[in-house]
């Protein structure tokens, strides 16, 4: 074999790995599913964008850009269950770090991360009742926030290939995106980043908030129909819903924690526990649940502005407006939000409301998990929980 | 830093300075060429940080002009060719402990006198122990009348030549000089270019695979672990005693490759050193130029083995500690020097009692002792050697498979335990799988220098090599963060 022909030949492999390694690069990257958290959040504020990535997993990252690049008075910290609280339900710059702390231990990471970049005046803070019960393991190290969003891996590679194989996703985006400079889906007219966005609009908005399109517009059936799972998740205590009767003090130093930091850096706390649907909730007190009455009440005792919504039915009796059995969507929020204007002894939080949009909202969407009116969307919220609602 | 395992060297810098400058070399442009490929290597290394450049310049600049005076003075003149030796080899010690050893004095200075001088941070610019030592060797090479070029441009390419800027081979002019003037290298010979691709292929493998697999287990037992059970302190000597030699061989590996890709031959570095069977042949294999250099600069000026029994085991152990105190600022590296600078002495004396031993009980100990040396050539502070030690020795616990509790329980009463074999550092067994496959490579398998030397042009070779190309281009897509090579820090 000549040497020139021996170099070609090394040169041949590399050149094929390189094409296909650059074809998937590009492809992902049109789908904005290998960018930096950086040039997503950038891309959301100017197109309003919404952003639902399958391929990587961080909110807690992507949150973190959010509050760097928007800087924010209000940030709204918890685990998914704060997902609905909305900016235009405020009349100063919000964050919704909603999905950033899933643990305690997550949220110090958060807070002591976004502080070095940003300090809020207000931090609404999602107490979860299982973070105080010893029996849900609590992590400590979170790998998953090493995800910058522009890891191809191997993993990376094989899932996109199986979707774009099962019809998952299409190639046609790579060449929207080209055309027309956004992608968009039958289903909103939102630009839409990630493929979870692109299938159904299902994602971040801008401000943070969680669009869960698939389900309300019926895309998808839901699991939690007549809220199946989370009733099975009350019967057999776990998934979150383990059986306690205790609180963990350990859990409750972390708390603490949270509260010295935070009155440290100068920042207001206000604290809710979430709700649980109304039929959820009936279960749950024949359950072994004493732990949360505990904390209900400790809640109480902290010296710090706290809100219970645990028991939906403070706000609304109307399951209708719940996401599945302990999400509760934009009105449920909505109603937390008028709720806390309407309770606060601080005028200082009464003006961060805008509370004449978020009575508006209530009036005119009762009964549905998503703020309608906006037209933004092609498609309107149907019964996706299958209890016989009128949307 | 631009790093021979980073993307922006391999698909950008390597190609467009290969490309452009063989281009210019195609139009009879040589001069040009040769500028070209200095600018290259200059931007090689101020990307990494341009203020040093200016540095390197001084410096180059400096030890031109002295080796240029070397050569012209006569011994006689009112500034002898020693007294010039001597002034040119004092600014480059004083440049490198300027930056290298300052902090280290300051703090042993405090200590001792029990003052508080403040400590300065000096950054240690990249590559400086190389190429002072290159021009160190420059410097008494004109004053032993055996430079026959001063071309600056080719002087400074001598120096600059960006395969071997960081972290050597430390180079002779004379065997690199008639290689840069050689007109017929200053065209593409793809049979370079195959064999350099070959090794670039097998250089990249042993970093990005091998050698950063090694580094995991290695940084979890020295920096990170508190305390280390007996197979997790062996676990973790033996990951960087594999890690090093992968590092360092890989970086050699690439250093020459590319350089081939140039037409430009440097010299080995790396010749199975941990199949060595005493301490002398180790140091015939292990970085052959440094020895090179300490033995000719150092060892033999001082008197070498021409004075006795007594000066040739201060010569050795003078050299060492010299060598020790190199490869970096602390008192781990001058004990490192240390152990091996005795180790040497008891070989010599070995030998002149006429001992002799079995190969292989002769490979143990010497496998064991530069194992046992190299930490504390590794450990950051005494206290890291000392628990990688104590655990080698059992003295921190033995832990058993969980597997042999059964079997073995009336261990038990030694104070032996049973459970995880590597919890410490990192908690995989694969650990132990990675080092069976280490001292099969270094044991049982020729260096790729030997894989070099019967290399041929045949499917085999190329399906091989392109192979460990793109896998270990893979794992640097994945991974990102490139890992620095070793010896830049020294």
């Amino acid at each position: 074999m000549s040497s020139k022909k021996w170099v070609i030949l090394w040169c041949i492999p590399l050149i094929i790995f390189m094409s296909l390694y650059s074809v998937i690069y590009l492809y992902l990257s049109s789908n904005y599913e290998n960018n930096s958290f950086q040039s997503i959040v950038k891309r959301q504020i100017e197109n309003n964008s919404i952003y639902g990535t399958a391929l990587n997993r961080n909110t807690f990252g992507y949150k973190m850009e959010l509050v760097k690049q928007i800087k924010p008075n209000i940030v709204a910290l918890g685990s998914s269950r704060v997902m609905q609280l909305r900016e235009d339900s405020f009349n100063e710059s919000f964050v919704n770090a909603g999905g950033a702390m899933n643990h305690l231990t997550e949220g110090i990471k958060f807070l002591n991360e976004m502080y070095s970049y940003h300090t809020p005046k207000y931090i609404i803070l999602g107490l979860d009742f299982w973070w105080f019960n010893e029996a849900f393991p609590q992590v400590k190290e979170f790998k998953y926030h090493l995800n910058d969003g522009m890891t191809l891996d191997k993993n990376k590679i094989t899932t996109t290939y199986e979707y774009l194989q099962n019809g998952k996703v299409s190639s046609n985006t790579f060449f929207n995106m080209l055309k027309i400079g956004q992608i968009n889906n039958p289903y909103t007219s939102y630009d839409n980043l990630g493929f979870s966005a692109i299938k159904t609009s299902d994602g971040f908005r801008k401000d943070g908030s969680y669009l869960y399109s698939k389900t309300l517009f019926g895309i998808e059936s839901t699991e939690d129909k007549n809220f199946k799972d989370t009733l099975q998740r009350v019967n057999d205590g776990n998934k979150r819903f383990q059986f306690g009767s205790q609180l963990s003090h350990n859990r409750l130093k972390l708390l603490h924690e949270i509260i010295d930091l935070t009155t440290k850096k100068g920042s207001k706390l206000i604290l809710i526990i979430p709700p649980v649907s109304n039929t959820v909730h009936a279960h749950m007190i024949y359950k072994n649940y004493s732990y949360i009455d505990l904390l209900r009440n400790y809640i109480k005792t902290l010296g710090v502005e706290n809100y219970d919504f645990h028991n939906l039915s403070i706000l609304t009796t109307d399951d209708c407006e719940c996401i599945d059995g302990f999400h509760g969507g934009d009105i449920v929020y909505k109603r937390i939000v008028a709720y806390i204007y309407s309770h606060t002894k601080n005028n200082e939080i009464k003006a961060l409301i805008r509370i004449e949009n978020v009575l508006s909202d209530i009036e005119f969407n009762q009964g549905k998990a998503l703020t309608l009116g906006n037209d933004h969307y092609h498609l309107k919220e149907v019964d996706f929980l299958e209890i016989g609602c009128k949307k | 830093m631009l790093l021979f395992n980073s993307y922006e060297f391999i698909f950008l810098f390597l190609p467009c300075t290969f490309f452009i400058y063989f281009y210019l070399n195609k139009k009879k442009l040589t001069e040009a060429s040769k500028g070209f490929l200095v600018l290259a290597s200059l931007f090689f290394y101020s990307w990494w940080d341009i203020v040093y450049l200016p540095l390197i310049l001084l410096s180059i600049l400096f030890n031109y002009v002295i080796g240029t005076s070397l050569a012209k003075t006569k011994e006689h003149q009112n500034v002898s060719k020693k007294q010039l030796l001597l002034i040119g080899i004092l600014c480059n010690i004083g440049l490198l402990g300027y930056f290298k050893y300052t902090h280290f004095f300051l703090e042993n200075f405090n200590g001792i006198f029990e003052t508080s001088l403040p400590l300065p941070h000096i950054i240690l610019p990249l590559g400086i122990s190389f190429f002072t030592f290159t021009q160190i060797a420059f410097l008494v090479d004109a004053y032993r009348n055996e430079v026959k070029e001063y071309d600056f441009m080719r002087y400074m390419l001598f120096v600059t030549f960006f395969p071997h800027l960081l972290a050597g081979p430390i180079l002779h002019h004379k065997e690199m000089m008639p290689q840069f003037a050689n007109m017929k290298n200053k065209i593409i010979h793809y049979r370079n270019i195959a064999l350099g691709l070959f090794l670039f292929s097998i250089g990249l493998f042993k970093k990005v695979v091998i050698a950063d697999t090694f580094a995991l287990w290695a940084i979890q037992g020295f920096d990170k672990a508190t305390v280390l059970t007996l197979f997790e302190a062996w676990a973790t000597s033996l990951s960087y005693t594999f890690q090093l030699y992968f590092d360092f061989s890989a970086y050699t590996d690439i250093a020459i490759g590319v350089s081939l890709l140039f037409n430009i031959k440097l010299p080995i570095n790396f010749n199975s050193p941990y199949k060595a069977t005493n301490i002398q042949d180790f140091w015939k294999r292990w970085h052959i130029t440094l020895s090179r250099f300490l033995r000719d600069y150092i060892y033999i000026p001082l008197g070498g083995n021409r004075q006795g029994h007594f000066r040739t085991y201060s010569n050795l152990m003078m050299t060492f500690l010299i060598g020790g105190l190199w490869h970096g600022a602390g008192w781990t590296f001058i004990f490192w020097g240390f152990l091996h600078g005795f180790a040497l002495i008891v070989h010599r004396f070995w030998q002149l009692l006429g001992g002799k031993l079995n190969v292989i009980i002769a490979w143990i100990i010497t496998f064991n002792f530069i194992n046992i040396s190299w930490i504390f050539f590794r450990a950051k502070e005494w206290s890291d050697a000392i628990k990688v030690l104590r655990g080698m020795f059992g003295l921190s616990g033995i832990v058993l498979p969980n597997v042999l509790s059964n079997t073995l329980t009336f261990l038990g009463q030694y104070g032996i335990k049973f459970g995880g074999l590597s919890q410490n550092i990192g908690g995989h067994y694969s650990v132990y799988t990675w080092l069976s496959v280490g001292f099969i490579l270094v044991l049982m398998f020729k260096n790729s220098m030997s894989v070099m030397n019967s290399f041929a042009l045949n499917y085999k070779t190329v399906l091989f090599s392109s192979a460990l190309f793109i896998y270990a281009i893979y794992d640097i897509f994945i991974l990102k963060d490139v890992s620095e090579f070793l010896y830049f820090n020294f």
